[in-house]
């Protein structure tokens, strides 16, 4: 009895057996089955594998105090440093078109995204970049925060660093005075609010200071050393106010006298508009500057 | 009288210097919000720069310490910065006595140009003043010399305590 047990159990395995290799396509080998020979067929497979850590920015340059360029001549100040952008699940699963970087600072306008190219491995699973972002004659003076984003293909979570590395733009005070020298026509004395010919003299911020400009005025002197006292001439910021003295303008004298203050921004100007109020009872003859004046660019009001 | 009647004023030389454009410009590495950091008894050289890339002619320049002549020098008081260029240095040499009594020093630097004899004319020469602070701090004690401090103190007291257990013994 025993015996017929251990016959009947051993057919149900065997069974069982013979039904999971004709379920696993015996019947479709049968179907293939097309009385002409058989040929390979050549079948291509590709995988990717991708990894399940984001990647972390490990590494932003230290840069060193960088300088204005004035009025961006030839070309704006080009800062180029490195970072570096790690993953767990190697370099190849680093998205280098989304490795960016750009700079913020508080209260300015952020210098906009720029991708960054790869500059070589590190190591297994470390990359190496190279960013560059222009920054403006204008651009504000002090610390700027250098940032940095990158994503891989597995995780996919875009991410930003960390690591709170700053530089400095250094400040640079620039200015361009379109009219270095003043005429005027010929003059009589006791004649008033003469204007020069060849005004305005325009001068433009090309630095990233917002100051004051001051001018200081000296005596022009005769040929005969006469002297044709600075407080005759008057600046003005509108051409027609230039003579009308506290209103519109300022009276010149031999002290620093603040005539406009500067602001920033690509090309940002202020027009200078020269009077002499009254011709003084002097001799007919040149007068001349033996000191240049001075148009000097100044932090105090 | 009639000399006083019939003023003549110079116009003589304008067309020459319509085309002339006066443009150049200062780099500091510190000014009014960026102090220099420095101790008692240091030197430090901060470096101004003079640009004219702007500009189509050759300019110079007088620098001036304003401010701050006590612990600030220059080189030379004339600088030429060729048209174009970006990198004329003014170096500032700050030295700061060991016994200097401020803690905050102004250095005020000027620059003005030079502006050469054009005659017949008002001519105006353009300048930047530029000013930062130094602010002064005692040296911080180096830890080499820190540990040396303190073996010195144990030894002290080391000795110290010798004495006072000799003495102690030789009264009893």
């Amino acid at each position: 009895m025993k015996k017929e047990r251990g016959v009947y159990i051993l057919f149900l395995l065997v069974a069982i057996l013979l039904i999971s290799m004709i379920s696993a396509g015996i019947l479709d080998k049968i179907k293939t089955i097309t009385g002409k020979a058989e040929s390979p067929v050549p079948q291509n497979i590709s995988i990717t594998v991708v990894g399940v850590h984001p990647v972390v920015i490990e590494y932003i340059e230290n840069i060193a105090p960088q300088q204005p360029t004035e009025a961006d001549t030839p070309s704006p100040k080009t800062v180029i440093f490195e970072i570096r952008v790690t993953d767990p699940d190697g370099v190849a699963d680093i998205d280098d078109s989304s490795v960016k970087a750009w700079f913020e600072k508080l209260g300015e306008t952020s210098k906009p995204k720029v991708l960054c190219s790869p500059n070589g491995n590190i190591d297994t699973d470390t990359n190496s970049y190279l960013c560059s972002i222009n920054m403006n004659y204008f651009d504000a003076n002090e610390d700027w925060q250098i940032r940095a984003e990158a994503s891989d293909f597995g995780n996919k979570t875009l991410i930003e660093d960390v690591l709170s590395v700053f530089f400095t733009y250094q400040e640079l005070k620039a200015m361009t005075n379109s009219q270095p020298s003043l005429t005027w026509p010929n003059l009589v004395p006791g004649e008033t609010n003469k204007t020069a010919n060849n005004d305005p003299a325009i001068i433009t911020n090309t630095g990233n200071y917002e100051g004051n400009v001051k001018i200081t005025a000296y005596d022009l002197i005769g040929v005969d050393l006469t002297p044709f006292p600075a407080n005759r001439f008057t600046i003005g910021e509108t051409e027609g106010g230039e003579c009308n003295a506290p209103a519109t303008a300022k009276q010149m004298s031999d002290s620093a006298t603040t005539i406009v203050a500067t602001t920033l921004g690509g090309g940002t100007a202020n027009s200078l508009y020269y009077c002499i109020t009254t011709i003084p009872l002097v001799p007919t003859q040149s007068y001349s500057t033996t000191t240049s004046w001075r148009v000097v660019y100044d932090a105090t009001p | 009288m009639k000399n006083k009647t019939n003023l003549m004023f110079g116009i003589v030389f304008a067309v020459l210097t319509i085309s002339f454009i006066s443009a150049a410009g200062i780099v500091s590495p510190y000014w009014e919000s960026y102090p220099l950091e420095m101790h008692f008894g240091e030197t430090k050289v901060a470096e101004f720069t003079l640009q004219n890339t702007v500009g189509t002619e050759d300019i110079t320049v007088k620098a001036e310490i304003k401010e701050g002549q006590n612990i600030a020098t220059l080189e030379k008081d004339t600088y030429t910065a060729k048209a174009g260029t970006a990198d004329t240095k003014i170096p500032v040499t700050i030295t700061i006595p060991k016994n200097f009594d401020k803690s905050v020093q102004q250095v005020k630097l000027e620059v003005r140009t030079i502006t050469p004899d054009q005659g017949g004319m008002i001519t105006l020469g353009a300048g930047w003043t530029t000013s930062f602070n130094v602010i002064l701090s005692e040296k911080p004690v180096e830890k080499n010399t820190l540990i040396w401090m303190i073996f010195a103190l144990i030894i002290a007291l080391i000795i110290l305590i010798l004495i006072i257990l000799f003495l102690v013994y030789k009264r009893r």
